[in-house]
């Protein structure tokens, strides 16, 4: 995705970083346009807040360039890139109280105390958090620290608003609620918001797209539908969610489809490139994406036998441990509206819509399933 | 443990018991010292704020004390940073060079001060004394700088950063606040290990110069010693246990002196 | 821009790119002064023990020989001062962590107002100035003074007893001085000692006496071994209680120095004896530290 310099908010272009010799960046691009909302998303040590500070400008690349707006800003200080930054502790300024804190941006600028005045106060209303102008840090719970920290980041209205994992300090239920309300104040806004986090519930719930990194690199940049249903390769599918990998070898190619084998099953899916007869492939089918139906009835014809060998009811979904031959398949359904779930011993027929199944070249090192 | 208990407040007692032994003694009616002392009267105490001698030694240790800690602070806070937060080579010789001075015995550090300064015609001057005094008290307080730089949170820097303030205003309105508990005892250290100095005062503070130590140890050494003496004394011993038990109960005593060990 | 402010932007800007310069800035009135007030007159120093004789006016540099170091170390009277100052150092330093360990150990196992006045009491040699509590033993050592009272009323001594200017006097009016610096580094070296070793030790039925020396001790080597250097060299180079409390009978070295030094006016030979009384205190700091370094291997091995 390229955009026009004006619409460009920012551009990370080939870049790279290490500390001490260990690699914690490595030639990551990605490009931002005016309202958007990106994940950076991977687990602990992938890169993702080192990424987030080189943007900030709290650390310089070793290579590559940081485009702020369309102009390059390696050497740009912090505090000229209009940026607002939430930490994962908040940091919020003990000594001073939430108003203070929230006017910070905006006193260091010599702002007149009235338009001052004004401003925090459609702040503590954006973050609904009325009243509590005069408490300090320590006298506030962990949600009402968020609000303010976000508060005190927006004020300066910046061009892009960053965010280190904000969420990660919140118990669940209020992290569930910041997550809407976060999105909320996005879509009001419509600032270029930048969140780093390796929750991918998170992920999935508030951006416009998810750029996953692992080691350093961005495996793929995506919209969240099409990184949870068509991931490129393992590690991303197994990220974003539960999966089936099921190693299978490809036995013949034919318009576009692959005829796949594994222990006695086959099945059939679309070809990925370069799909020749022989190779291995890992095929990953989601839970919920598995149907079962029972044994007689209209399904009957298609599908594939197999056995339940656990049923477990977890309220709004059930999970079942379905036995294919040797093959051992988890499976998310909702409960029937009327009649009975299926019970360990029983059997069922299964069913995949192709689309559903995603293969990806077996890479070196991918545990036997 | 209650051999333990024991032990321990005997050995409180005995601690206690030199200080303690002043007040009688400072309330001996007769210009002697004797214990137990002779008569009865508050003359010595009086006597304190008559004293010109006297009082001009306290106001000179006060001033003395005042300067070697504030200037001494003023000083070894930028050492802390660069030392704490310094990327280069030399960083942990630097920081031995810096607080070597500690491992000096005094008295061969008093012995070449007072060589030094004879040559360079600081002897006996207060200047001089001040400057003795600040070689004692700076690598004390870097120690102390050291660990209060040290647990500075980044992070509200940053954030202060991002927002746009300049490094100044960050160092003004985010770092100082948070120094601001560190600073302060590193003040009231150094003023103390100023004020109870005697062995670098004494080789270097002329007749007229002396400091409250000196004063004191030159009445007892060469004689002249009335009870006003152990009266002083005893009024430094109730300042000093007022102090430290304001300080322990604020900032506790123990994190501080210890440092970095 | 002319306004102050920019002024202070563009120095913060320059300041910015050159760490190097800007710390060094930061670094320089405290290395001048170092430099200049203490590690140029102790070379000073050094360098006046090497010279024949006394500077004056008229000869400011005499010819560097070492008949100073030669007499010190050839004259039995010097060596005695020395030895002197070795045994009192020696002896207090024994005292004092015979005392101070003790009473760390309690320390760290109490809170609040007890502790607190425990800590006045052993810290006060610090807080209160040093002449406080040598004036306050002087009293109580004179001649018929409540020590020797005491030790009368519980039949120990008969008649009168010159306790001042005696060597066990020195010892005790010194560790009483240097208690605190031992309980200091003793209570952190304790507090340090992880509580579940401990625990596990006792759930597996070792008494509290095989604690302390298989667990506790060892642990705590360093912090003995460190209070042990400070209180060494503090005390073989103290002045003032030598001085009060010892009189003119027990020589040591500091008195030495000082006589020589502002006295008698031989700065040369006071300076050699600096020197001396330095190279001893490093000399036994390394002991010290090697004896550690020794004994705390072994202690590792126990302590696994």
């Amino acid at each position: 995705m390229t955009l026009g310099a004006s619409e460009s908010v920012l551009r990370l272009d080939n870049v790279s970083k290490a500390f001490q010799g260990q690699p914690a960046v490595r030639g990551v691009s990605l490009e931002m346009g005016r309202g958007e909302f990106l994940t950076l998303l991977g687990p602990s040590g992938c890169g993702k807040t080192t990424s987030l500070n080189l943007v900030a400008g709290l650390l310089q690349p070793d290579s590559g360039t940081v485009f702020l707006r369309g102009e390059p800003a390696n050497t740009l200080p912090p505090r000229h890139r209009r940026l607002g930054m939430v930490f994962q502790s908040w940091a919020l300024f003990p000594h001073q109280n939430v108003f203070d804190n929230i006017a910070y941006g905006l006193s260091v600028r010599s702002v007149s105390s009235t338009e001052i005045r004004k401003r925090v106060a459609e702040m503590l209303g954006l973050v609904r958090l009325p009243g509590v102008e005069g408490k300090f840090p320590s006298q506030l719970s962990g949600g009402m620290q968020q609000r303010v920290a976000l508060a005190r980041a927006l004020i300066t209205r910046p061009d892009l608003l960053l965010l280190d994992e904000p969420l990660s300090n919140l118990d669940a239920a209020l992290r569930k609620e910041m997550q809407v309300e976060l999105r909320q104040i996005h879509s009001e806004l419509n600032v270029t918001t930048l969140l780093v986090t390796h929750s991918q519930e998170e992920a999935l719930v508030m951006s416009d797209r998810i750029a996953v990194m692992r080691a350093g690199r961005i495996e793929c940049i995506d919209t969240p539908r099409r990184v949870y249903n068509r991931p490129p390769n393992r590690f991303v599918c197994a990220f974003l969610g539960d999966a089936n990998m099921l190693e299978c070898e490809i036995e013949a190619v034919f318009a576009g489809e692959v005829m796949l084998r594994r222990n006695g099953l086959r099945f059939a899916a679309e070809a990925p490139a370069g799909a020749r007869a022989g190779q291995k492939l890992t095929v990953a089918i989601r839970p919920e994406n598995l149907l079962l139906h029972r044994p007689t009835g209209p399904e009957a014809e298609t599908g594939i036998d197999a056995i339940v060998r656990d049923a477990i009811f977890k309220g709004s979904h059930i999970q079942y441990a379905l036995m294919i031959g040797e093959e051992r398949l988890e499976v998310l359904a909702l409960p029937p509206v009327d009649g009975e779930p299926f019970a360990p011993g029983e059997r069922a027929r299964v069913t995949v819509p192709k689309s559903r199944i995603v293969a990806f070249p077996a890479e070196a090192g991918d545990a036997h399933v | 443990m209650l051999g333990l208990r024991i032990f321990t407040y005997l050995i409180v007692a005995l601690m206690l018991l030199p200080v303690l032994v002043t007040f009688p003694v400072a309330l001996s009616a007769v210009p002697r010292i004797s214990f137990p002392p002779v008569g009865f009267s508050s003359r010595w105490f009086l006597a304190i704020l008559s004293d010109q001698v006297l009082l001009g030694t306290i106001a000179r240790s006060l001033w003395l004390g005042l300067g070697a800690a504030l200037i001494g602070v003023l000083v070894a806070l930028p050492c802390a940073f660069v030392v704490e937060r310094g990327r280069f080579r030399g960083r942990d010789l630097l920081e031995t060079g810096i607080t070597s001075p500690r491992m000096m015995p005094q008295i061969v550090l008093a012995l070449a001060l007072l060589v030094f300064f004879e040559a360079i015609g600081l002897a006996e001057s207060f200047v001089g004394l001040v400057i003795s005094h600040l070689v004692i008290t700076i690598p004390f307080a870097f120690r102390t700088l050291l660990v209060s730089v040290a647990t500075l949170d980044r992070r509200l820097e940053w954030s202060s950063d991002v927002l746009g303030a300049s490094p100044t205003q960050t160092f003004l309105r985010v770092m100082a606040p948070q120094l601001k508990t560190g600073l302060i005892a590193a003040l009231i250290f150094t003023f103390i290990l100023s004020f109870n100095n005697v062995t670098l005062a004494l080789f270097l503070s002329g007749f007229g110069e002396r400091t409250l130590p000196v004063e004191m140890f030159q009445r007892m050494n060469v004689g002249g010693m009335t009870p006003v003496i152990p009266a002083i004394s005893f009024v430094l011993a109730l300042i000093g246990v007022v102090l430290f038990v304001f300080l322990d109960r604020t900032i506790g005593v123990y994190r501080f002196l210890a440092g970095r060990d | 821009m002319s306004s102050p402010r920019g002024a202070l932007r563009s120095a913060e800007d320059f300041a910015r790119g050159r760490p190097m310069l800007v710390s060094l800035l930061l670094l320089a009135p405290v290395l001048l002064l170092l430099l200049l007030f203490f590690f140029a007159p102790l070379a000073e120093l050094a360098n006046l023990s090497t010279f024949a004789q006394q500077p004056t006016r008229q000869v400011p540099r005499p010819p560097h020989s070492l008949v100073n170091y030669v007499k010190i170390l050839s004259d039995p009277f010097y060596l005695q001062v020395a030895a002197t100052s070795v045994l009192v150092g020696g002896c207090t330093t024994i005292a004092t962590l015979a005392i101070a360990y003790p009473i760390a150990f309690y320390v760290t196992r109490i809170a609040g107002w007890e502790r607190t006045l425990i800590s006045v009491a052993c810290l006060l040699p610090i807080f209160v100035n040093v002449i406080v509590g040598i004036l306050g033993w002087y009293i109580l050592l004179l001649p018929y003074g409540l020590v020797q009272q005491v030790l009368s009323a519980l039949g120990l001594v008969e008649g009168s007893l010159q306790l001042l200017r005696s060597f066990p006097a020195l010892v005790v009016v010194l560790t009483y001085e240097h208690m605190p610096f031992a309980v200091l580094i003793l209570v952190s070296s304790l507090q340090a000692v992880p509580i579940d070793k401990i625990n596990a030790a006792r759930l597996l039925g070792a008494s509290t006496a095989r604690i302390v020396a298989n667990i506790i001790m060892p642990l705590t080597m360093p912090g003995l071994v460190a209070s042990a250097i400070l209180v060494f060299s503090l005390s073989a180079s103290s002045y003032l209680t030598p001085i009060l409390i010892g009189g003119q009978r027990i020589r040591v070295l500091p008195l030495m120095i000082f006589s020589y030094g502002t006295e008698l006016l031989n700065w040369p030979l006071a300076a050699a004896l600096a020197i001396v009384l330095l190279v001893i205190v490093v000399a036994i700091t390394y002991l010290f530290a090697a004896a550690m370094n020794r004994l705390s291997k072994r202690g590792q091995w126990e302590m696994v």
